[in-house]
């Protein structure tokens, strides 16, 4: 088992890097980053003019990327992102989310977060989310990245995507508000937490992985993809 | 004819439908729902042209891709729902 660590990335080379993991993966690889500049992505299954406030993107910084998997659209600021790929999964898709969570909900409880599973992809605690995950298989591998939130700016995150109704805007904000939360820990000490709680739930300790040519390469073309038109705006 | 609904399932399904009053002749799907594998949303998209807007035809469609594709989020009766309250053929639940 691998630990990657790639610091904090463009949404783009951040997601090419997802996918080069995936394309080349012979052993389970836990992958540990941030965003920067920060980011909105959303889901395979979105329509990007439907979700996403483009002018206020802009406008803020913010880049704007369209994910391999499925889900919602996700404003990642201040959190810790993790991508696990592997071989080796339960073929059941439920079982399997629960699975992989496990190690972060296991590792979180350390600090001092005594999280949950939320079928199907959110992790919660007292009752609030603070994470959301998406998985995807593709040739035989899992690929499975989530959001651990360690704050939360749904004044920010409302700006950026766009509501159902600008009369309900303020309802649906004070709604998110009560429904989401960070967990108050910093990137490293969260980052820390989920290697030792993945190595306690698998029972071995992870070796350090240094992204190879072959991979750098990989995710740059990969990260020109997901720059692109035709991927971006492809629902 | 042109429209378009939301609909809360499990997950949102925003659908846009191009029709002629009885038969779908186009629908497109979005949402934050997952399928796997994911390419399959265009199979299940050009499957429904053609389909009589009436709940057991679309239901039928959905059901059969369902076994073919996993779908978490939404289910055939509340697709169906959504493509018709997009054609105008049934009412958005209050």
């Amino acid at each position: 088992m691998k630990l990657l660590k790639t610091g904090f990335s463009d949404a783009s080379f951040n997601m090419g890097i997802d996918e080069a993991l995936m394309k080349t993966c012979q052993e389970p690889v836990l992958r540990l980053y941030g965003w920067k500049p920060s980011a909105v992505s959303i889901g395979y299954f979105q329509g990007l003019e439907e979700e996403v406030d483009l002018e206020a993107c802009k406008r803020h910084g913010v880049d704007v990327v369209r994910r391999v998997t499925g889900g919602g659209a996700v404003y990642h600021a201040d959190e810790l992102t993790y991508s696990f790929v592997t071989r080796e999964f339960d073929e059941n898709i439920l079982a399997s989310y629960k699975d992989i969570c496990a190690g972060i909900l296991l590792g979180l409880k350390r600090i001092g977060v005594d999280g949950s599973f939320a079928p199907l992809n959110d992790l919660i605690v007292d009752g609030k989310k603070f994470s959301g995950n998406a998985q995807t298989r593709r040739g035989g591998v899992l690929l499975q990245h989530g959001t651990i939130l360690l704050s939360v700016d749904v004044d920010r995150m409302f700006d950026l995507l766009k509501v159902p109704s600008e009369k309900m805007k303020g309802k649906l904000i004070s709604d998110i508000k009560q429904r989401v939360i960070g967990i108050g820990k910093s990137f490293d000490q969260t980052a820390q937490a989920v290697v030792d709680g993945f190595e306690e739930h698998h029972g071995m300790n992870f070796e350090p992985l240094e992204l190879s040519d072959e991979q750098m390469q990989m995710a740059r073309t990969f990260a020109e993809k997901y720059r692109s038109d035709e991927w971006l705006r492809m629902r | 004819m042109n429209g378009s609904s939301v609909f809360k399932s499990q997950k949102l399904l925003k659908v846009s439908v191009q029709h002629d009053g009885e038969l779908l002749r186009s629908v497109s799907i979005h949402g934050d729902f997952f399928l796997y594998p994911e390419d399959a949303i265009g199979e299940l998209e050009k499957s429904l042209r053609g389909i009589a807007l009436e709940r057991p035809a679309l239901e039928a469609v959905v059901a059969a891709f369902s076994s073919k594709a996993q779908v978490f989020g939404f289910n055939a009766p509340d697709l169906a729902s959504a493509i018709l309250i997009a054609a105008g053929k049934e009412q958005k639940p209050a």
